[in-house]
């Protein structure tokens, strides 16, 4: 008579094959005489039925998109030798000529020694020294969309295919604005940055092409929107806002991406202290957020609702993260935290939960700063002075990638589909990168 | 009409159709492509989200086996069967994710008992006993969840141990001791789990 233990891994074995005529004799002569077995295999055998017919999930709508936009080209997201061969002699020919061909290949002049595997994107309109800044970058519907602003105000680029960009126009009351954040989610994508005076400060658009400032007025005018972050239902921006009494932090949340609720203002000396919040992460259940004190520590906040923030403490004395921080984003694991730490060095931290926080190690990691984090958490960019930098966590560990060369700073990255993108300035003008994606990227 | 007259009209039609399919026909790759998505990404999601349990992530990993498919189809025919094909393919890619992620998953047990909420997907499509399957199932180590959901989807061990690079005869015992272990999550009886 087999024992219960080896009754169940039986049971088990026998759910999706033919045990030898002996053992499934054994099997079933214990399975007729103990009912704790044989519920124990019937619930097996049900489990399996579970996992062979989970419930369908439809992917989001920009995944059929992009199967669709690769299937047009036939997979090929690397341009091929010939193409490089091509744009290569186009190159040379007109720098051998000594003609000027403006936008079409300034970014090339620019970073001449960009390297194999970066390339630099065409940006029409921008010009070494205008002050531009390309400050992020998101995929979603149709394409990419990048967010910065220019010597007008706030800038909105949209590309279908990362490399070629378009400045799209931007909404009244944009001018003199700057966009700092841009995130895939609700009607297509959504955006946000420092408002001008009492300009919006939040925005959407369904395509990347026609923005619009998100609603109401009351909520979203004089933001100053540092951070966005998307959790289960909804969306939770970060900053602060201008009042009567002056700056003071703010957040805002949203359900549908379209209408916001800005945190309650605090009235004149009111008590309540508002941080000022400069990254924001969801965690299962609320939001996780760090007060930008223009420095380290990086003190850590907590909300259930996005709305109203308290300091996370652990015995008494605040949680904070000994560095800089800069971004924040969502792993399955938890949540991670870039930026420097004070040791000077671009610094990765993990924690579970926003109450501990580990340092990760960064194989050969420089003097800098990490500014952006994709969110997933699988790479970061940011900058050294010699220019920007590539951190991923490959095989276990992170490491620094091979970064576009040229100098310039990173200020944002994403991820597409067999593509990459980096984002931020050089010469004083906004710029983009962007590179294929390899089997081995994490 | 004897069967003789049948085979001389049917086998030139035949062949000229293998002929048409093959040479003339320009291929539509992306129609093929789109109408193999639209049958199997949701399952393959679901899938994808069973193992992961993070929907950006099922996402890029259903996006990502499709990408392999175009490449798979651009230069020779569709696999014999596609589903199966995706399914491999996605198994892969998780596995490969989940070696990446191996300093990271040391905190998922933490993160599980404490945070993880339930989702716009979850709320609208799962159903009451499916949850309670995918909860324990998040409990499992990454390994034995990927084989457990790949052995549902009927790869036998040899090819769930390649893709979690286990033995034929290890990942059998690996699926067996999952089963039994993800049944006695269910039930609560953790004490009795082998």
């Amino acid at each position: 008579m087999i024992d219960h233990v080896r009754t169940r891994l039986l049971a088990a074995d026998a759910i999706d094959r033919r045990l030898d005529p002996e053992t499934d004799g054994e099997l079933r002569a214990h399975l007729v005489g103990c009912a704790p077995c044989r519920s124990f295999a019937a619930g097996m055998s049900s489990d399996h039925r579970v996992l062979a017919n989970l419930s369908p999930v439809p992917t989001s709508p920009h995944v059929r998109e992009a199967v669709s936009r690769a299937a047009r080209t036939g997979g090929r997201t690397r341009p091929s030798w010939l193409v490089l061969a091509a744009m290569l002699l186009l190159v040379l020919a007109v720098a051998g000529a000594g003609l000027a061909v403006g936008a079409l290949i300034r970014q090339f002049d620019r970073s001449p020694d960009t390297r194999l595997g970066w390339l630099a994107g065409t940006v029409p309109g921008l010009e070494a020294g205008d002050g531009s800044r390309i400050r992020a970058a998101a995929g979603g519907p149709g394409g990419y969309v990048a967010v910065g602003g220019t010597a007008g105000g706030a800038a909105f680029w949209r590309s279908a295919d990362g490399m070629t960009w378009l400045e799209v126009a931007r909404p009244a009351g944009t001018d003199g604005a700057e966009l700092l954040v841009v995130v895939a989610g609700g009607p297509g994508f959504i955006a946000g940055g420092r408002a001008s005076a009492t300009g919006p400060g939040l925005f959407v658009s369904a395509d990347g092409m026609a923005w619009e400032p998100a609603g109401p007025p009351a909520a979203v005018s004089g933001a100053g929107v540092e951070a966005i972050a998307a959790g289960r239902g909804g969306w939770v921006a970060v900053g602060s806002v201008i009042t009567a009494t002056g700056a003071q932090g703010a957040s805002w949340v949203t359900l549908d991406g379209r209408t916001w609720q800005r945190s309650i203002e605090e009235p004149p000396g009111g008590e309540t202290v508002r941080p000022r919040l400069i990254a924001v992460a969801a965690l299962g259940t609320g939001w996780l957020a760090i007060e930008g004190a223009g420095g380290a520590p990086s003190d850590v906040y907590r909300s259930d609702d996005g709305l109203e923030w308290r300091p996370l403490s652990v015995e008494g004395r605040p949680v904070s993260i000994p560095g800089d921080v800069r971004a924040l984003a969502t792993t399955a694991a938890g949540v991670l935290a870039v930026g420097s730490a004070n040791d000077g060095r671009a610094a990765i931290w993990a924690s579970p939960d926003g109450f501990v926080w580990a340092r990760q190690s960064i194989v050969d990691a420089p003097r800098g700063v990490l500014t952006a984090i994709d969110r997933e958490g699988r790479a970061a960019v940011g900058s050294t002075q010699d220019g920007p930098i590539l951190a991923r966590f490959v095989a276990g560990a992170w490491r620094i990638d091979e970064a576009p060369g040229g100098g310039g700073e990173a200020l944002g990255y994403v991820r597409g589909a067999g593509l990459e993108l980096m984002v931020g300035t050089v010469n004083g003008s906004g710029a983009v990168w962007s590179g294929a994606r390899t089997e081995g990227d994490g | 009409m004897g069967p003789v007259s049948d085979r001389s009209d049917t086998e030139p039609q035949a062949a000229i159709a293998v002929l048409e399919r093959v040479v003339v026909r320009p291929r539509d790759l992306e129609s093929e492509i789109l109408a193999a998505f639209d049958e199997h990404e949701a399952r393959l999601k679901a899938f994808a989200l069973a193992a992961v349990r993070d929907g950006n992530a099922a996402d890029d990993l259903v996006q990502e086996s499709f990408l392999r498919l175009i490449t798979e189809m651009r230069d020779g025919p569709a696999p014999d069967n596609v589903g199966a094909w995706l399914f491999r393919v996605c198994a892969n890619l998780i596995a490969s994710r989940g070696r990446r992620l191996s300093v990271a998953r040391r905190w998922l047990p933490r993160l599980v008992d404490r945070e993880v909420g339930r989702s716009p997907e979850d709320v609208i499509v799962r159903r009451e006993g499916e949850d309670a399957v995918l909860a324990a199932l998040g409990r499992l180590a990454p390994d034995a969840r990927l084989a457990l959901l790949l052995a549902a989807q009927g790869l036998d061990s040899a090819e769930i141990g390649a893709a979690i690079r286990k033995s034929p005869g290890a990942t059998r015992t690996l699926i067996c001791r999952s089963r039994a272990r993800l049944r006695s999550l269910i039930t609560g009886d953790e004490e009795a789990a082998l």
